[in-house]
């Protein structure tokens, strides 16, 4: 798998499965786009056309991450469920490509809206302007100062995973698990991500701090990067060789909970505190077993419902202040 | 070499004892200075030593945990999966190929074996097709590259397409719960677990193929000198094509041995496995221009890579220092080499030319 | 000597190319045992004429008869099945491998039984056939196992010349073509080459000899062709010329025997 994704990727592990139910709740309401002339505000180009098409164009970093090809084909579905049409783009985890395929559809007046996950943040600055100046609203996701901009901006909504928040969560349910079976004593593992990824920095120590705070017996004994499963599984195999007892596992990824399971499993080991923050279908399946003790899941199929229509409303009103929302994440424990 | 020219006579040997070299065992090139065959010695095995030398620093560093079976029965177990896909890289190297398109081959096979799986089909069926897959993308490569076109960009042209493939497959999701393959993925026997009994077999039949058949020896060669192996009145096209073969099928194994460890098959093909794999590979001294190489060497190979990372890792070291230590210790190899190789030529030519004056051989 | 057909005979043969007759009318024969020198200057034609007697070129015009029968060679393989072998200058050795496996290549002996089924080698049979085949030519070689890189160049001739002698099929001897086999060799390794080909000839080998070598010529050859410009302009018994002959007819300087 490749390591160069962003942590937005991996986070997105699980797809908008959720989406579908949520296509078919989801009460279209009505969209009607008012013909608001819009003017430019940052004083250049033309006025566009008073009615902006009904047609979103979703870039996401690749259509080759399942979760990400996944939420293409929910977005496509919901935005048809409320009279849209959806052009999806695939960067391939091309910065260039993508800021140029989304120039060519902007500049066209193809698309009265788009949705960005951006490969390479910093480097869709004019992209945003352009839509700007356009009146066509964007929505990417990060937050502002990842796109050179500070706080909020028109035409532009801000859709950024809360990292910290989620590393909070990961290291508190952790502690409360190692209360719970162990008396709060432990030796943790925290299987991170690779180098580089987005939020990474502050979700650890997030989630280093909310450990301590609810076990403070516990100790993180070894930090180890997986990138992928199989490398992950070996790799943490080998850290229980330097630390046997070891029993408690927290990782960023799914992928870091799925291949400690294996280590220990291959070791013959017992394994009895597992977080993880991501939540596929195979972590969700274990939580509700027990062999996990909680999942930090993003729901994407609430944030694209709420993604979507904020797209929806900005298109009305294309000057008003965009907002930053960030993506709803969820507890998943095996009660719940 | 002498021969015995009528004129002249460099020994008092008659022309029928000519012939004779049986009092000298074959294995020991005669009049060889003890110098050459220490070079020799050390290219050729080397890197056991090296491997050897890794291991005790490990074991004295990372006491008491590096030195231990359970250890070493992990080391030898990350190692299988890399080793296997090495074996691939090694034989197509050898044969002349250097096929990119491994971890194309690696997923779709893994994906075809889990898509089977999961609509009910028996476990060997998964298998099997899995297999085959490696199989004909193997003779796909082949056949597309005796058209005359580079072989490289032909295997990353297969690399995508089995990619893609992998991903339509299976819909662009990971197929998880493969717990059926468990016997071949974290399954111990005898305290071993079943990845090591299957690089194992791959390495042992390998070598055996390469060395003692007819056809591994015919493969070596073409590899070496395609042209001189055509003059001899043999098919060398169906070599090359076998090369891709075995190479493709290494990669569809190691693809569905992973896809049995972790229990998972996923169409995210993974460009690591080329490198790591044409690490262990290099380290082992294959040379790139083909036609030679010593399989034991490249399994020794994934071992060094495999033990540097699990002593790291048990020291509790970032493993990017591994991946450090292991470039540097590649450059190193390869400087030894070409100094050792360029020492024996120089030798040799000496004791070539010594023969003219002292009149020996 | 009773009435043999001659191991390879050429009438007549033609090779054009366009407007350029790169091969002129030529005849040329070989008898079994006889060693035969094709010289000429560069661009006369011997290269080519090689490669028509190789199988490699097909000749525009004339005949090629192997001991008698008349052939046509589709391909190089085909002259091979017909007893020619020819030692290419590049030697074409697999440099990686050893003498015995060079010399076994394409004729490997396979051990008895299930595990020759299986294709595996016997690799003591062959070192002893190739060591027999060897001590017959005259030749003794470092160990079967030394790999052919590590050999000198006239010991890589060598080998390369044994390995086409091997190969001559059929109960008669077959035919020799060399092309240039000392070009990048030094005296010494001349000499030993020079043996290697007197000694195929004493057994019934026929060799076709190109070479700019005068002094190798002379010496090995029994006979001698000259090519000047596509055309045949000497074909003498070495006994019966001399240095400043041959050279006037290669260079054109002396006029064609057959003018």
């Amino acid at each position: 798998m490749s390591s160069s994704r962003s942590r937005s990727t991996r986070a997105l592990s699980v797809l908008a499965l959720g989406a579908v139910p949520l296509l078919l709740a989801a009460c279209g309401s009505s969209s009607s786009s008012s013909a608001a002339p819009s003017s430019s505000d940052s004083g250049s180009s033309s006025a566009p056309a008073s009615t902006l098409p009904k047609t979103l164009v979703f870039s996401p970093l690749s259509l080759a991450p399942p979760a990400l090809k996944g939420l293409s084909v929910g977005v496509t579905g919901y935005g048809k469920s409320k009279g849209w049409e959806t052009i999806i783009q695939d960067p391939n985890f091309d910065p260039t490509k993508q800021t140029t395929d989304l120039n060519a559809v902007l500049d066209s007046g193809r698309a009265g809206a788009a949705w960005v996950i951006a490969v390479a943040p910093k480097s869709m600055g004019e992209t945003l302007k352009s839509a700007q100046s356009k009146g066509i609203p964007i929505l990417v996701n990060g937050k502002p100062e990842e796109y050179g901009f500070t706080g909020p901006q028109p035409g532009i909504t801000f859709d950024y995973i809360d990292y910290a928040a989620g590393g909070q969560a990961l290291g508190d349910q952790l502690g409360k698990c190692l209360v719970a079976k162990t008396g709060g004593k432990g030796q943790v593992l925290f299987a991170v991500s690779s180098p580089g990824q987005a939020g990474k920095d502050e979700f650890e120590k997030a989630a280093t701090d909310a450990l301590k705070a609810a076990a403070p017996d516990a100790t993180i004994v070894q930090t180890v990067v997986v990138s992928d499963r199989a490398k992950g599984q070996i790799a943490i195999g080998n850290a229980l060789q330097g630390h046997p007892d070891l029993n408690a596992v927290m990782s960023s990824t799914d992928e870091g909970a799925l291949g400690a399971l294996g280590a220990f499993d291959a070791a013959g080991k017992d394994l009895p505190c597992v977080t993880d923050f991501g939540g596929n279908d195979e972590v969700l399946a274990l939580v509700k077993k027990g062999t996990i003790w909680a999942s930090v899941a993003l729901q994407f199929g609430a944030d694209m419902t709420q993604s979507f229509d904020t797209l929806e409303k900005m298109q009305a009103d294309p000057t008003a202040v965009g907002q930053v929302l960030t993506v709803p994440q969820k507890i998943i424990t095996a009660s719940s | 070499m002498s021969m015995t020219v009528p004129h002249e006579t460099n020994e008092a040997v008659a022309p029928a004892q000519a012939g004779a070299t049986a009092p000298v065992p074959p294995a020991r090139p005669e009049g060889d200075p003890t110098g050459i065959r220490a070079l020799i010695f050390i290219r050729d095995r080397g890197i056991f030593v090296l491997w050897g030398l890794l291991i005790l620093g490990f074991a004295l560093w990372a006491n008491p945990f590096f030195a231990s079976v359970t250890n070493a029965v992990l080391v030898a177990n990350a190692a299988s999966l890399t080793a296997i896909f090495a074996a691939g890289v090694a034989v197509g190297i050898i044969c002349g190929a250097l096929d990119l398109s491994i971890p194309g081959v690696a997923a779709l096979a893994a994906c075809t074996c889990g898509w089977l799986l999961e609509n009910g089909q028996p476990v060997w069926v998964g298998l099997v097709a899995g297999m085959a897959v490696g199989v004909v993308v193997g003779l796909a490569n082949g056949v597309i590259s005796l058209r005359g076109f580079n072989p490289i960009i032909v295997t990353i042209g297969t690399l995508s397409i089995t990619t893609a493939a992998a991903s339509i497959l299976v819909g662009g999701y990971t197929v998880p719960g493969l717990t059926q393959l468990k016997f071949m993925g974290t399954q111990r026997y005898l305290g071993v677990p079943a990845p090591v009994y299957i690089a194992a077999a791959v390495f042992i039949v390998g070598t055996v193929f390469l060395t003692r058949t007819r056809d591994g020896l015919r493969l070596m060669a073409v590899g070496g000198n395609a042209e001189a192996v055509r003059r001899s009145g043999i098919h060398s096209d169906r070599y090359k094509v076998l090369g891709f073969v075995i190479s493709a099928s290494c990669a569809a194994l190691g693809g569905l041995v992973t896809t049995a460890v972790v229990t998972e098959a996923s169409p995210a093909a993974s460009p690591g496995i080329i490198f790591t794999a044409l690490t262990a590979v290099a380290l082992a001294g294959v040379s790139l221009a083909g036609g030679r190489g010593s399989l034991p060497r490249v399994l020794v190979g994934a071992l060094i890579l495999a033990t540097i990372d699990n002593g790291l890792t048990i020291k509790g070291i970032d493993p990017y220092w591994g991946t450090g230590l292991t470039g540097f210790l590649l450059l190193a190899s390869l400087g030894l080499e070409k100094w050792i190789s360029t020492t024996v030529s120089n030798r040799l030519v000496a004791t070539a030319q010594a023969s003219v004056h002292t009149g020996t051989r | 000597m009773t009435e043999v057909a001659p191991a390879l005979e050429l009438t007549g043969i033609d090779m054009h190319y366009g407007f350029v007759r790169a091969l002129d009318s030529i005849d040329f024969t070989v008898g079994q045992g006889e060693v035969v020198g094709l010289l000429g200057d560069n661009g006369a034609g011997k290269s080519t004429l090689l490669k028509v007697m190789s199988g490699a070129h097909r000749p525009t015009g004339g005949q090629i008869r192997v001991h008698g029968e008349e052939k046509h060679f589709q391909s190089p393989s085909a002259a091979t099945h017909a007893g020619i072998q020819m030692v290419y200058q590049d030697l074409a050795l697999v440099d990686a491998q050893d003498i015995a496996t060079n010399l076994n290549i394409g004729r490997e002996i396979l051990r008895k039984g299930p595990l020759g089924w299986l294709g595996f080698v016997d690799h003591k049979a062959q070192r002893k056939r190739s060591e027999v085949e060897l001590e017959k030519l005259g030749v003794r070689t470092a160990a079967m196992t030394r790999p052919v890189e590590m050999l000198s160049g006239g010991q890589r001739q060598v080998v390369a010349l044994a390995r086409s002698a091997t190969r001559i099929t059929g109960e008669r001897n077959g035919i020799l073509l060399l092309d240039e086999p000392t070009a990048a060799l030094g005296y010494e390794q001349t000499q030993q080459v020079q043996a290697l080909i007197r000694r195929m000839a004493d057994q019934g080998i026929a060799i076709v000899l190109v070479t700019h070598n005068f002094p190798l010529a002379t010496a090995v050859c029994d006979r001698i062709s000259v090519l000047n410009r596509g055309k045949k302009v000497a074909d003498v018994p070495t006994a019966a010329t001399n240095y400043d002959e041959i050279v006037g007819w290669v260079t054109g300087a002396r006029a064609s025997m057959f003018a």
